[in-house]
């Protein structure tokens, strides 16, 4: 008798084995391409569908897409079919290996319908590598070397004028100058000198001398005469000395008003030299170019480095290895007799079309997870023609020796540039409308060092600046990018993976240089004349202020001091004259001293 | 006592899939076995640092390396992960214990017939529940 169930019991493992298999093994794998290769790329990997068979052992994966991690709304590359074909044999052994599989329809930089960014990427903010931080140094120099070299308004500040401060400072000290020869003019008593000298020549003329009493009052009123004369003689020493100090102050006054202008002159073709300086076509093109290549060798450097880290290749290789995790394990391993890495792909046939849209074919070989036991190099070779258009690429990642090293050698010919994004100048986008390119690239990385070049010649150029500015700069700028059809560019690459270095060199810097020297000349001469009418109203009305202020107050001294001299003078004359009279009439019968050389000058 | 083998080893090893089989065909209490594993699990949890040094201890054994390695390349045999520290240690730990978890069972099972379901058959709660569809349907899965 049938026991049904013990059957259905027996059976209902069986069928759920099945049923499991059959209904949620492909969703399984699924879930685990996308699982890993998020936790890989650090953005979202997504399947379309995968569909295994047991029986043929094999794969079909569809819709692939990998999220760019630095551009969340475009995928960095998408597959259309994946088919893989596992060897029978190696599974025995829990080795995964496929002789041939084809990848069908790759295409890169492709839009997303939806951001592929991962949640904690969001949150978690990765530090930015030296090149970009080299990138945007870069571009950041060119363009504000331009904006400050074209500031009339920094350029003239008073702050930045050594003419406009000279006559700040010469203000305070030409002031006070003034205002001391004001007072020293003032403080001289030529008036109380003058009328003392007229009233003792009076009093002498009114006075008779007859006698005794008549001598001795010509000799009282011949002390006091030498009295006088004493304080004239200081009185004039006096103005003199202050006549001579004042010339020589109002000399160094106007020697300073001289400084102002020499100082007004050198500014002018400071603030000119600094936009000849600050226009270096270098550092345009730098600005222009840099950050764009160099954003891509980042791309390219970034996945060597993880190609390396997921295959046991990179620097984590040399160092010691963790822990095995205590919940995990660690998996000890033994000599096996078969040569099969856990997982290799031997061969796979690659078909796809570039951004520009050229269809192209290739294959992949020797991927992975023990490139020493399978001795051979990964090599991606891929080649496509369509018209003008032709492209060949030959990349090898080779981690089958203890330093790893990758070359990637590509040549594209007839590359479509429209639509390429360049850097910005005076906050200015700069892109390219049309054109054709060719580019060839021969980069070899040896361990951590790098080396190479890459070589991009473009040809029927079209530049466009998105909104465009109205000022001189721009338009200059804009007039030579009208012209410029043609382009080379050259980046010499060197340093480590860690600390990549670039060389720049274009022929757009000559085009440059050439097609703007006339332009800049003529602009220059411009920018001269408005430097020059700014730098005078600032400056100049000080100087004319300070000119005004010496003038007026040192005419006015000097004035005061010649008459002074001219009136003590007088005075003098005057007072000798009596002195004479006196000597002969006053005194006559008498001794009286000998006065002959008494205002004889000393 | 094979649910503490699938209890205390890594679920994901295929000898774990030959041990559910070998309980579902064979006449053993399910409801006792799905008690063990995961009262073992528990345990488990708490012994795979000692697991961990069990098996590296025996995996880098120089006389049983050519066992190893014999077993290593033995087809099928790598799906069992035995060259993994803590599947080789936890399982050696079971089957260790399989004896004297046995006898402890076997005694532990007798206790509790006697003293615990013999007091609890007389209780009405025990006698409504005996005679309820569930219980009747666990006993003849069972």
């Amino acid at each position: 008798m049938i026991r049904w169930g013990r059957l259905a019991f027996l059976l209902t493992p069986l069928l759920l084995i099945w049923a499991g298999a059959h209904f949620f093994l492909d969703r399984g794998i699924r879930r685990a391409i996308e699982t890993a290769g998020s936790a890989a790329v650090g953005a979202r990997v997504d399947v379309a569908g995968v569909r295994t068979s047991f029986w043929r052992l094999s794969a079909t994966i569809s819709g692939l897409a990998v999220t760019d991690p630095d551009q969340p709304m475009t995928n960095l590359v998408e597959i259309g079919t994946l088919r893989l074909k596992l060897q029978l044999k190696p599974l025995f052994w829990k080795k995964f290996i496929v002789d041939r599989a084809e990848i069908l329809g790759i295409r890169t930089g492709t839009s997303r319908k939806s951001s592929g960014a991962l949640p904690q990427r969001t949150a978690k903010k990765e530090k930015p590598s030296a090149l970009t931080e080299t990138a945007k140094e870069l571009s950041g120099a060119a363009v504000a070397n331009l904006k400050d070299a074209y500031d009339p308004q920094k350029l003239v500040a008073p702050e930045n004028l050594a003419s406009y401060q000279k006559a700040l400072a010469e203000r305070d000290q030409l002031t006070q100058l003034a205002d001391k020869w004001k007072s020293r003019s003032q403080g001289l008593d030529v008036k109380g000198l003058s009328t003392r000298g007229q009233t003792f020549v009076d009093k002498v003329k009114n006075e008779k001398f007859s006698g005794v009493e008549g001598v001795a009052k010509a000799q009282l009123l011949l002390k006091e005469g030498q009295a006088l004369k004493s304080d004239l003689s200081t009185a004039q020493k006096e103005v003199k000395s202050l006549g001579s100090e004042l010339t020589t102050e109002v000399a160094s006054a106007k020697a300073a008003l001289k400084e102002i202008d020499r100082l007004r002159r050198q500014d002018i073709d400071k603030a000119v030299g600094q936009v000849k300086a600050g226009f270096s076509t270098e550092g345009l093109t730098k600005g222009l170019l840099g950050p764009v290549w160099f954003s891509k060798l980042e791309k390219l450097l970034g996945w060597v480095e993880k190609g390396r880290t997921l295959t046991g290749g990179g620097d984590d290789k040399k160092e010691a290895p963790p822990p095995p995790p205590v919940r995990e394990g660690r998996d000890v391993p033994f000599p096996f007799h078969h040569r099969w890495p856990a997982v290799h792909l031997g061969r796979a046939a690659l078909s796809g079309e570039t951004p520009g849209g050229l269809a192209y074919q290739g294959t992949l070989s020797d991927v992975g997870s023990d490139p020493a036991l399978i001795g051979k190099p990964t090599v991606l070779e891929l080649a496509g023609r369509s018209g003008e258009r032709a492209l060949n690429l030959l990349a090898t990642l080779d981690l089958t020796t203890k330093i790893p090293s990758e070359s990637l050698k590509t040549e594209y010919t007839g590359l479509p540039l429209a639509g390429m994004k360049l850097g910005s100048i005076n906050n200015s986008a700069v892109s390219i409308a049309g054109g054709r390119g060719t580019v060839k690239a021969n980069v070899v990385i040896r361990g951590p060092d790098l080396g190479g070049t890459i070589d991009l010649e473009g040809s029927a150029l079209k530049l466009e600046q998105s909104s465009p500015k109205t000022d001189r700069l721009s338009a200059a700028i804009r007039s030579v990018f009208e012209k410029l059809t043609q382009a080379q560019i050259s980046i010499g690459v060197s340093g480590t993976i860690k600390a990549p270095q670039f060389a720049l060199n274009s022929s757009i810097d000559n085009q440059l240089r050439g097609a703007m020297k006339g332009a800049m000349d003529q602009e220059i001469a411009k920018l001269r004349a408005d430097l020059e009418k700014q730098i005078n109203d600032m400056v100049g009305k000080e100087t004319e202020k300070l000119s005004a202020l010496v003038d007026k107050n040192a005419g006015a001294a000097l004035e005061k001091l010649n008459l002074g001299d001219k009136e003590l003078g007088d005075v003098e004359g005057k007072i000798k004259k009596t002195l004479d009279d006196l000597a002969e009439n006053g005194t006559k019968g008498l001794k009286i001293p000998n006065l002959k050389g008494l205002f004889r000058k000393k | 006592m094979r649910w503490a083998i699938i209890g205390l080893t890594p679920k994901g090893s295929l000898h774990n899939a030959i041990v559910v089989l070998f309980i579902f065909f064979l006449p053993v209490n399910k409801s006792a076995s799905l008690v063990a594993a995961a009262l073992f699990s528990l345990i488990a949890y708490l012994m795979d640092p000692m697991f961990n040094r069990v098996g590296e201890f025996l995996l880098t054994l120089s006389p049983l390396h050519g066992f190893w390695t014999a077993l290593y390349n033995t087809p099928v045999v790598p799906w069992t992960r035995f060259n993994n520290t803590l599947v080789l240690g936890s399982l050696t730990v079971a089957l260790a214990l399989f004896v004297p978890i046995f006898v402890g069972s076997v005694w532990a099972v007798t206790k509790y017939r006697e003293r615990v379901v013999a007091i609890a058959s007389k209780w009405k709660l025990f006698q409504i529940m005996k005679v309820s569809k569930i219980y009747l349907l666990y006993e003849k899965l069972s």
